[in-house]
This record gives structure tokens, C-alpha cells and sequence, in this order.
């Protein structure tokens, strides 16, 4: 995987490099305009390549904090809800209807 | 329970200061027993599942006078659960047996006003108002 993405990364900025040291086309008012075949004898060789990354890297984010409302454990006979180490334990006694 | 469950989910469950238990009360014959099951068989698949479960038959407390399994089923495929292991669920007498023996746990303690809670070891009869909630919760988290 970085030996690919070093290669890649390499060409992207060879050709960047090539195309960045072309002058640009100024003709003076009376110059003849270079023929096709002069253009083709100056232009500089270009490098077509295709890399196909097939790898994804994993990018280690800093953990969130702990999702203790949708933590649930079960105990005994109880699903409990939050962080198991609370020093609360809030029971609700109901019927749903 | 159900008016002050998001502000203390809020406020000390997401905190880590507080975790909640459900405990099953059967007032109402059938329609209870068929959404305290389903609360059960939700659980059964994914204990997050339980919770989910738990506010939506809250939040559809109107349907469940008529509830039939068929409309939980309905509800379990809303929250993305298998609905036929559901069905199947329903039916096993081992879940039948759990919410009963839930239910007679609370009788035993002698609690009988709905809504009712205990906060650790002392029980609190009837609904409270969420500030009253925050003054007990505050106290014993100080101790």
C-alpha cells in the first residue's frame, strides 16, 4: 500500500513538474507560427499511469466518549441501561399502558 | 417515569452517574401481558433492543389497549428486529415466566402506586417532578 501511494504520489508530481516548466506559448506578433511538426519535436513526453488502490487505511480517530444511554447489560433478570459502574441504580416500577 | 426518563437520560445516564432497570407491572391483564412480553422478546434479540422496545410501546401506549401480536410484531420490524423470531417468542413460556416473576418481585417489595422507583435501596411511591428528581439524585451522588 505505501509503496504504491509513494509511487503514485511520485508521478503526480513528475508530471506536475513537466507540465509546470512549459513555457508558456508566446508567439511574437511576426513570428510564423511553429508548425505541427516543431510543436511535436519541443512537447515533452507525458506519463500516463493508473493506479488502482485496492487497500483502504485505517486512520485511528481518538475514541468518543462512552455511549452510556445506549449501553445495556443484563443482569439477573433485568436489562440495565448506562454505565455499569454507576453508583446509581434507578429502578422503574411500570406497566406501559 | 416516562415524563422526567429523557431529562435523566440526558443529564446523569449519558454522565455514567445513573443506570436504569425496567421492572415489569402487570395491571392490565392481557394488553399488559402482551406488551411486557414484547418488551422481553425485543430484549431477547439485542439487550439495546430491550430499551428500544421499551420507549416505543411508551410512545404507542394509546395502540396497546387492542395490541394483538400481530401489531407487535409490526413494532419489532420498525426497530429493525426480526419479526417471526418475535412472534415465536411471544408464545415461550420462558418469557412468560420471567415477566411474572418480575411482576411478583415488585409485589413482594410492597409496591403498588404506578409509577414507582427506587433510587438504590429507597423507594420512591408515585411520580416525581424532574427537579425533585435532580435534589435526590444530587444528594446521593455528594455522599
Amino acid at each position: 500500500m505505501d509503496n504504491r501511494v509513494t509511487i503514485l504520489l511520485t508521478l503526480l508530481l513528475f508530471t506536475a513538474c513537466a507540465r509546470g516548466n512549459q513555457a508558456p506559448a508566446v508567439t511574437a506578433p511576426n513570428e510564423p507560427a511553429p508548425t505541427v511538426a516543431q510543436a511535436q519535436a519541443t512537447a515533452l513526453p507525458t506519463v500516463e499511469t493508473t493506479v488502482v488502490l485496492t487497500e483502504v487505511t485505517a486512520i485511528a480517530l481518538p475514541s468518543p466518549a462512552e455511549d452510556w444511554v445506549n449501553t445495556v447489560n443484563v443482569e439477573g433478570d433485568y436489562y440495565i441501561r448506562g454505565n455499569p459502574d454507576a453508583p446509581i441504580l434507578l429502578t422503574d416500577y411500570s406497566d406501559f399502558l | 417515569m416516562l415524563r422526567v426518563e429523557p431529562e435523566i437520560l440526558a443529564n446523569y445516564v449519558a454522565a455514567g452517574q445513573v443506570k436504569l432497570a425496567f421492572s415489569h407491572v402487570l395491571d392490565h391483564g392481557d394488553a399488559s401481558q402482551v406488551a411486557h412480553h414484547t418488551a422481553e422478546c425485543a430484549g431477547a434479540q439485542s439487550p439495546l433492543a430491550f430499551w428500544q422496545m421499551h420507549d416505543l410501546l411508551f410512545e404507542r401506549q394509546d395502540q396497546l389497549w387492542n395490541a394483538d401480536p400481530a401489531t407487535m410484531v409490526q413494532f419489532a420490524t420498525e426497530l429493525g428486529l426480526d419479526g417471526t423470531a418475535l412472534a415465536a417468542c411471544l408464545a415461550d413460556p420462558a418469557i412468560v415466566e420471567k415477566v411474572e416473576r418480575i411482576n411478583q418481585a415488585r409485589q413482594a417489595l410492597g409496591i403498588r402506586a404506578r409509577p414507582s422507583f427506587t433510587v438504590n435501596d429507597q423507594l420512591v411511591q408515585g411520580g416525581l417532578a424532574y427537579p425533585t428528581f435532580v435534589k435526590l439524585l444530587d444528594e446521593l451522588l455528594t455522599k
